[in-house]
């Protein structure tokens, strides 16, 4: 009896561990453009999201404070992974949500002189990278996808 | 002709490659646009304006019913019909309002022509009383010089008689025209003068003043008291200038305090009424 009741314990911990919803389409319908505020941060009312962005321009142009009156374009992919870029970028910078922070997941090198006029477009499975009307690339979190 | 379907074809999918729109840009312009209806619908005066933005409105949708699909998910709350449905809401309300101004107007203008008529009538009323005013001062002085030298012959009694039977007319006409002036003056603000506005209190004033209604009221008392002085009344008269006092009293009683109301500001008129 005792050794029943320990199975019944072990199947129901491990059921609720492993617990997992799917599928979950995380797709943001389009890419949000959001200013940074004096203090690095980016707020979006809609998605209720918001970030401290002072350390992804300290990387992308190796200046502690080029987030001045700057503003970047996000969009949120299908398996939950976060598109960000900004006027200038060379790189698009894929992260994932962790534990209350943003993880660099990938960074995807897209011009060798930045883009002017960069903006994302939903095209699931993929994002759509363009430079004002051109396209570009369809990225995934992995990289380019092709053109 | 099949070759050139599928060069066609090509292009056209080597184009879509090339050449791409912004979801954000294309949001953002739907939003701008759906903006600028908006106001224009709120600024809009005429029925036929209304009509055109309608139209242009109807144009807009066409034009973006190719990203209807985009535009259902990227308006949330809203939606691409939903937009449209609130932009024909506003029409619908825009409208009523016009139409409400319009009438408003309409009677604004009826309000204007009355008020022109009343004052053109009191402006011919006060005139015929100036008029009346001078010719019973003349007759008042001519039954004076008359009956200086009245010597009793039947003329004398005859023209005595016609003096003062014109006299008493053109005195009874003055005082017709003067309570017709202050009916005029009264009728349309009498129940309301406690709670005039600034600006009504100053149309009011200026009628009251144009057609020197105080004085010709002042001038009317001082007449008749002239008049009976003359001596020249008889019991019949006497009779009859008794009702018709009674009969100022009574208005004098309507109209005074409201006439006092107006010019408790103005010392040198408030004291012409006291």
């Amino acid at each position: 009896m005792k050794k029943l009741l320990f199975l019944f314990f072990i199947l129901f911990t491990v059921g609720c561990a492993q617990l997992t919803l799917e599928p979950v389409n995380f797709a943001w319908p389009i890419e949000s453009v959001l200013d940074v505020d004096d203090e690095g941060m980016i707020s979006d009312n809609r998605y209720s999201f918001s970030a401290n962005v002072t350390q992804l321009f300290f990387v992308e142009k190796k200046d502690s404070n080029a987030y001045n009156k700057e503003s970047v374009r996000i969009i949120r992919g299908t398996k939950g992974y976060y598109y960000i870029i900004g006027s200038g970028f060379k790189n698009v910078y894929v992260f994932s949500a962790d534990n209350g922070a943003l993880k660099l997941h990938n960074k995807i090198f897209v011009s060798e002189f930045g883009l002017d006029l960069p903006a994302f477009n939903q095209r699931v499975p993929y994002i759509e990278l363009l430079e004002g009307e051109e396209h570009l690339f369809f990225l995934n979190s992995d990289g380019i996808k092709g053109e | 002709m099949r070759t050139q379907t599928i060069y066609v074809s090509i292009f056209l999918l080597f184009a879509s490659l090339i050449f791409a729109q912004s979801d954000y840009r294309i949001t953002q312009e739907f939003k701008s646009r759906q903006r600028s209806f908006e106001i224009a619908i709120e600024y809009a005066k005429t029925p036929d304006e209304l009509t055109r933005i309608k139209k242009e409105i109807l144009e807009f949708k066409n034009e973006f019913r190719g990203n209807k699909e985009l535009l259902n998910r990227a308006l949330y709350p809203n939606n691409f019909e939903s937009s449209f449905t609130n932009l024909d809401k506003k029409i619908q309300f825009a409208g009523k309002k016009i139409k409400e101004i319009e009438k408003l107007h309409t009677r604004v203008t009826s309000l204007e022509t009355d008020y022109s008529l009343i004052s053109e009538e009191l402006g011919k009323l006060t005139r015929e009383v100036s008029t009346l005013r001078k010719s019973n001062s003349r007759l008042m002085n001519e039954l004076k010089a008359f009956r200086s030298g009245y010597s009793g012959s039947k003329e004398s009694i005859d023209s005595l008689k016609n003096l003062i039977s014109e006299l008493k007319e053109g005195i009874n006409q003055r005082d017709t025209l003067i309570k017709e002036i202050m009916d005029n003056i009264f009728a349309t603000a009498e129940h309301k003068i406690e709670s005039l506005n600034d600006a009504e209190l100053k149309g009011l004033k200026t009628q009251i003043q144009s057609t020197s209604l105080i004085d010709n009221i002042t001038n009317l008392v001082k007449d008749n008291i002239e008049f009976l002085k003359a001596s020249i009344l008889n019991v019949e008269d006497l009779i009859n200038l008794r009702s018709e006092f009674n009969a100022f009293d009574d208005r004098w009683k309507h109209f005074g305090p409201k006439l006092f109301n107006i010019y408790s500001a103005d010392k040198q008129n408030k004291e012409k009424l006291v």
